[in-house]
């Protein structure tokens, strides 16, 4: 209904118009109602969700970061992730909208647009992204762009919502996972393969920053 | 001799204080003379043959005619046409016509030939020459808003040929949804307006007036071209006005504009997908005579606007680092298309009024108008693919309704008295959309009363105003906005029970205005001097962002809250202008101060948590600022100077203005309060030829100076280095009785300096634009279809 009466609008002569603009009220005047999210176009990521799945068989092990009023004011939080050393663990990244009924998984899209995204690994970690002096956990990308469709532009290069975690000295540290959005600017990619060598020697980075959650980390 | 009565299209009314400039046979140099108290003058001396005459007159279209001079005595009768609607004989005859500024505050108008250089560009561009108003520029192309002595968008009150502009004006990115081109004169009021305009006027109101339809039998037609160099682009515009003969007393006008430019180039990189598109048409219709006038009308203005990619706030750590750069990161990827991508705005904004008068005789007369607006706002991020749509909308609906009683002049000895008496009623829904929270939905209605008396004498007025105003919110907030506000206890409990999934907030709200002024010419020889001074009271109910946000704010890394606990801010303040309008001199100097209690500022929050003092978000921790009322004072001056040599073409013309804003619970400065600027121009003027008048060309250079009062912690990055701007303009009229054409050449920035401004939301990100042209022609003509005109 509302998009009908703008539909008039934008067409009409003004003299219609004029009655339209009138009419519209009717159509716009809505009550109490509480319903944000209807039939809205949404792609919040509100809920970052890492598994951990020991590569020598195991239960798969969960751990989030969940911020329940999105960009309300109220903080989210992050679950400490406790891993193991000397052991290998395959790492699957998983993003969700969980400010709707049902929540939204997100990774799909995300896969869909492989060569747009990049995911990071940085914090205590030793891996493309990072090259930090404590290293608790070493990380390689599992996966590469053409996993998730056909390579079109450039080099088929890592996605990282599979990775390789492993394990190496115990003690206590950070994990950050950053999920870089590098939509093409003029119909140029913005994704290559030196951004995580960049990232990890503290370059700017072009795109913007989907998500940036930071875990504390437990290697025993 | 030469004898001229200068009197009002319409009614007829001589014109007191009206200025000629007479290009007399035989003289190299124009002779200016100015109207007696019953609008007639006389010029002796005069030589034999062909003279032009140039009649001008505040709130007056200007009027030029040929006069043939003959040995003995010449008699012209000129009228001219008010921009004002016809008022009844009982109370024009002193200048209290309440849409204008009063005469005892300070204001600055720019109309006429001035205006015209400013066609086809946004409105806050259009004003940024005045003194004492800066821009709060966006990150979009043209998007920025104008800055009254430092307060900016809540606090500043947009009114359209009467009607208050209702926009989504609390975004700092959110641009005056307004046509600058419907008006024939822009006034902006500096300083509070609010026993008038209502308590949004606290910090300033800007007035946009179109000229009345014609009041005789006549078509008029103004068709304008302008193009621009940089941002590459251009438009036109169209305006006809057609009072038919057998319909006496009714008039219709139908008018419209389109622009549409490039990406902005800043003298290194372009500002990669700044382009906009925008066109406003509108009709009206209307009927006038001595005892009533009424008129419809409806506007529409549409714009889509790109959002430099530049920007980039998607996190503290990018937002730091691109701080930190000198040039955006990718910019060798810029383009300077036409292409509007994602992010972007678009908009439509719809108006539609009518208005009435009625005479009442000697009781006064009577002014009713209604108005309904609807401000539809969509922003688009740069997102996945597959969303297509919005990610926020706003719809906003207005209804209001004014009805003003202008009494009659009271004769009180040496004494008049004039007045006006006011109600008005407003009520507004807005319509929210998005995945996050940000604002909530809300319904208000508002009322207000005010009587504002003047009290004239020859060489002093007096003016007396006051004003009490209601306003009810009832907000209604969706579960998960009213479950994190609730928790973190920004809720008043006894205001905001829970409702449905969610809850709702009623909240009244009720305040007292009232002002005090004086307007004196010292001087009994020396009219042209004036010193004005006003002290007022003015209380602004807060915002629905004040009260209620929630969210990531617009254009910054940072999540704003508002507190539904918030209450008025009241400001105590004065200002005196001192003024001397001669005919060759026009000197100004204002100085202004305010205490503002409560003064609602947005200030950094330390949140606990595991990002403490930060707040943990999924793109990483972000600062939280939140509305809190603090005492702040607000001070400062202007000073502006137009000179025009006597017998020489030269002219100097220069401008300053300060402000200072203080916290005065920290002493602090206040944030994003604009630097101090100087404007200095030199102009030569050519002599007119038969054909041809108002020959200039102009150098001028624009100083603003490094704002060195800011507060510590609360900007993400200091202000930058003082930037000087060199510009140049050049124009010529063309006129005969019927039609004037009028060319003029703008060039801005023309040393192409790289520079950033404090006001600017760029200046974090990129520089602001490099050397550009502008190329303006118009054409104006006026066909009367009754008798041969009397002049």
């Amino acid at each position: 209904m509302q998009t009908y009466c703008k539909k008039i609008l934008g067409a009409a002569a003004p003299a219609a118009a004029l009655v339209a603009a009138l009419a519209a009220v009717a159509c716009e005047d809505h009550g109490d109602d509480h319903d944000h999210d209807h039939d809205h176009e949404n792609e919040v990521i509100s809920q970052v969700e890492l598994t951990f799945t020991p590569a020598g068989g195991g239960a798969p092990l969960v751990f989030k970061f969940d911020d329940p009023d999105g960009d309300g004011g109220a903080s989210g939080t992050a679950e400490r992730i406790e891993l193991a050393s000397g052991v290998e663990y395959t790492l699957t990244v998983r993003f969700q909208n969980s400010l709707v009924d049902p929540p939204e998984n997100l990774t799909g899209e995300i896969e869909a647009e492989a060569e747009d995204h990049f995911v990071f690994v940085v914090g205590d970690v030793a891996g493309p992204a990072s090259s930090a002096s404590t290293a608790l956990v070493t990380h390689a990308y599992a996966d590469v762009e053409s996993d998730y469709g056909t390579n079109a532009v450039g080099e088929d290069l890592p996605v990282g919502l599979v990775n390789t975690i492993t394990g190496n000295t115990a003690g206590t540290g950070k994990f950050r996972v950053i999920l870089r959005h590098l939509p093409e600017v003029n119909e140029q990619p913005q994704k290559t393969g030196e951004l995580p060598a960049d990232l990890a020697a503290g370059r700017d980075l072009p795109g913007s920053v989907d998500v940036d959650v930071s875990f504390d980390l437990i290697v025993s | 001799m030469w004898v001229a009565s200068v009197v009002e299209a319409g009614t007829t009314e001589g014109l007191a204080g009206a200025r000629l400039e007479l290009r007399a046979p035989g003289r190299s140099s124009p002779i200016y003379a100015r109207t007696d108290e019953h609008g007639r003058v006389r010029v002796d001396g005069l030589c034999a043959g062909e003279m032009q005459v140039v009649a001008e007159m505040p709130e007056h279209t200007p009027a030029r005619l040929e006069v043939a001079v003959s040995g003995s005595t010449t008699t012209s009768r000129i009228e001219l046409e008010a921009m004002h609607p016809r008022h009844s004989d009982h109370v024009i005859a002193v200048n209290v016509h309440t849409e204008r500024p009063t005469g005892v505050s300070a204001s600055q108008s720019l109309a006429g030939a001035e205006l015209a250089r400013t066609r086809g560009q946004g409105l806050a561009d259009a004003l940024s020459g005045m003194s004492g108003v800066a821009t709060l520029r966006g990150t979009a192309g043209g998007m920025s808003k104008p800055m009254i002595r430092g307060h900016v968008g809540r606090r500043n009150l947009i009114v359209v040929d009467g009607i208050r502009h209702e926009g989504q004006d609390w975004g700092i990115d959110h641009a005056p949804e307004v046509d600058p081109n419907v008006a024939d004169r822009i006034t902006v009021v500096k300083g509070a307006g609010t026993t008038r305009f209502g308590a949004k006027a606290i910090g300033g109101v800007v007035l946009l007036d179109s000229r009345p339809l014609p009041q005789r039998p006549s078509v008029r037609s103004e068709i304008g071209t302008v193009g621009y160099s940089n941002p590459l682009g251009g438009g036109g515009s169209a305006r006809i006005d057609w009072a038919p003969a057998r319909a006496r007393g009714f008039a219709i006008r139908v008018e419209g504009n389109a622009t549409r430019h490039r990406a902005v180039v800043t003298p290194t990189y372009p500002l990669d997908n700044t382009g906009a598109a925008t066109w406003n048409a509108g009709t009206q219709l209307g009927y006038a005579s001595d005892a009533v006038d009424f008129g419809v009308g409806y506007r529409v203005m549409r714009t889509a606007g790109g959002i430099c990619t530049c920007l980039r706030i998607s996190s503290p750590e990018d937002f730091s680092k691109s701080l930190a750069r000198s040039r955006p990161i990718g910019a060798e990827l810029y383009r300077k298309d036409f292409e509007i991508e994602r992010a972007k705005q678009e908009i439509w904004h719809h108006l539609a009024f009518a208005r009435a008068r009625v005479g009442l005789g000697r009781a006064g007369e009577l002014h009713a108008l209604y108005s309904f607006q609807f401000n539809d706002r969509k922003e688009f991020d740069v997102v996945r693919k597959s969303v297509e749509g919005p990610q926020l909308t706003f719809g906003l609906a207005t209804h209001a309704a004014e009805v003003r009683y202008e009494h009659a002049r009271l004769q009180l000895g040496p004494w008049s008295l004039v007045g006006t008496l006011g109600g008005t009623f407003s009520h507004q829904t807005n319509r929210f959309t998005s995945s996050s929270t940000l604002i909530p939905d809300y319904r208000q209605a508002s009322w207000a009363v005010y009587d504002i008396e003047r009290f004239v004498h020859e060489r002093v007025e007096l003016e007396l105003g006051a004003r009490y105003e209601g306003l009810h919110r009832n907000a209604a907030l969706g579960e998960r906005d009213f479950l994190s506000q609730q928790a973190s206890g920004r809720l008043d409990p006894g205001a905001c029970p829970a409702s449905g999934d969610g809850g709702t907030c009623e909240r009244g709200f009720h305040t007292a205005s009232a002002t005090l002024g004086a307007l004196v010419r010292p001087v009994r020889r020396a009219p042209e001097f004036t010193w004005r001074t006003q002290l007022n009271s003015s209380a602004r109910i807060p915002s629905i962002d004040e009260q209620f946000m929630n969210g990531a704010a617009p254009s910054f890394p940072i999540l704003g809250v508002g507190s539904s606990k918030i209450g008025v801010e009241r400001s105590w303040g004065g200002e005196s202008t001192l003024q001397y309008d001669g005919d060759w001199l026009l000197v100004e100097a204002a100085g202004h101060a305010a205490y503002i209690d409560d003064y609602i500022y947005f200030v950094p929050q330390r949140q606990e948590g595991q990002c403490a003092p930060l707040s943990c978000t999924s793109r990483g921790p972000l600062p939280v600022f939140a509305f809190t009322p603090v005492d702040a004072f607000f001070g400062g001056g202007e000073l502006r100077f137009d000179l025009r040599a006597p017998r020489l073409p030269f002219g100097l013309a220069g401008s300053a203005s300060w402000v200072r804003a203080l916290d005065l619970q920290t002493n602090a400065p206040l944030a994003f309060i604009p630097a101090d600027r100087y404007w200095l121009a030199g102009r030569y003027y050519f002599p007119d030829t038969r054909v041809s008048g108002r020959g200039y060309i102009e150098l001028n250079t624009t100083i603003v100076a490094r704002q060195r009062r800011f507060p510590a912690d609360v900007d993400f990055s200091p202000p930058p280095p003082a930037y000087a701007l060199l510009g140049a303009g050049a124009g010529v009229e063309f006129m005969s009785e019927r039609r004037l054409f009028r060319l003029s050449l703008i060039g801005t920035n023309l040393l192409n300096t790289r520079y950033r401004d404090y006001t600017s939301l760029l200046r974090y990100f990129a520089d602001e634009a490099g050397w550009g042209l502008q190329l303006r022609f118009a054409v104006d003509f006026d066909v009367p279809l009754d008798e041969p005109t009397r002049r």
